[in-house]
């Protein structure tokens, strides 16, 4: 089967509209007190791409892991940077984080993918596991932090 | 193809880096002009008349001290003091006699429901208002419900704030009170 970057690209869409609602934020309304860029933002952003993936590509694309997890890494560290976001040593710790938690989520999501009920009745199945999945990542990430 | 395909995916990523950046780089000025707007608005609603407001370098010991800006009414403080989930940054509004007129969150990392209610929880910020220096969490300050930390870390914002004006020691109990 092919291998596809899809979900890189999805991923490249959902962090750099996330990236430009903030940048825009920061400049219109200075006084908001906007998110901070932290372990369940990305894990967020990351379920996101997956949902969205998960509804706009059939059947489940084979992936290159190795290449996926870099362009991961690379839009985790890239993207918040242009847009001042994060600066030097912050922008490759969320490099390195956020391609490992979008490495793991995705393994993770592509199991949980295989065996979703399709059809019909199962419309609302990626959304709903993108859901849960999330406040897994929150409990897990108030547990080990 | 699958060539294709990985050029396609990083030349997204390329594209949407430079495109922010770019827009970053154009917006700076706009958002130079914004920030200073928003506070000088805050400024005059902290010390209403007390303006022109004047930064002034701060050399102090007191770490929780971040800057100071001389009005013609009081000074107005910003504090960076450590909160349960980060740091909490404040502006606060004192006369020259030491006493707190105003304060204003203006950056907090705190847990939603818990410690975020600093931001808006009138009955805890009244508290604050027209006190000199002397707020200590659990005898003369009611800290909120569940956020024991971020109170107390708003109580020693006010406090160094306050001392700074009245030149006590920030070492002395007006200040250790609130910790």
């Amino acid at each position: 089967m092919q291998k596809n970057y899809t979900l890189n690209i999805l991923l490249a869409a959902v962090v750099g509209l996330a990236s430009l609602a903030a940048l825009l934020c920061r400049v219109f309304l200075p006084a908001a007190i906007l998110p901070v860029v932290s372990l369940p933002a990305v894990a967020a952003l990351v379920l996101i791409a997956l949902v969205l993936e998960c509804y706009l590509t059939k059947p489940i694309p084979q992936r290159d892991w190795g290449v996926t997890g870099l362009l991961g890494a690379l839009t985790f560290g890239l993207l918040p940077f242009g847009a001042g976001l994060t600066a030097g040593g912050e922008a490759v710790r969320l490099a390195v984080v956020g391609g490992a938690v979008f490495l793991v989520l995705t393994f993770l999501f592509t199991t949980l993918r295989e065996r979703l009920v399709s059809g019909r009745a199962g419309r609302l199945a990626p959304l709903v596991t993108g859901g849960v999945l999330f406040l897994a990542c929150q409990c897990f990430i108030g547990m080990v932090l | 193809m699958r060539q294709k395909a990985l050029v396609r995916a990083a030349a997204v990523i390329a594209a949407a880096f430079l495109i922010l950046l770019a827009l970053s780089a154009a917006l700076a000025p706009v958002e130079a002009e914004n920030t200073a707007a928003e506070r000088e608005s805050i400024f005059q609603i902290l010390l209403p008349d007390g303006g022109p407001f004047e930064e002034e370098p701060y050399s102090g010991e007191d770490a929780n001290i971040s800057a100071v800006y001389r009005g013609t009414t009081g000074y107005i403080v910003e504090t960076v003091t450590a909160g349960y989930a980060g740091d909490i940054t404040m502006l606060v509004a004192v006369d020259f006699q030491g006493t707190v007129v105003g304060t204003v969150v203006r950056d907090m990392e705190e847990t939603f429901g818990l410690g975020m209610e600093a931001l808006s929880d009138a009955e805890f910020l009244s508290q604050l208002v027209w006190s000199q220096g002397d707020l200590a969490v659990g005898e003369n300050f009611d800290a909120i419900t569940g956020a024991t930390v971020t109170s107390r870390a708003v109580a020693n914002a006010v406090n160094s704030a306050s001392a700074f004006v009245t030149g006590a020691d920030v070492s002395s109990g007006a200040t250790e009170w609130g910790g």
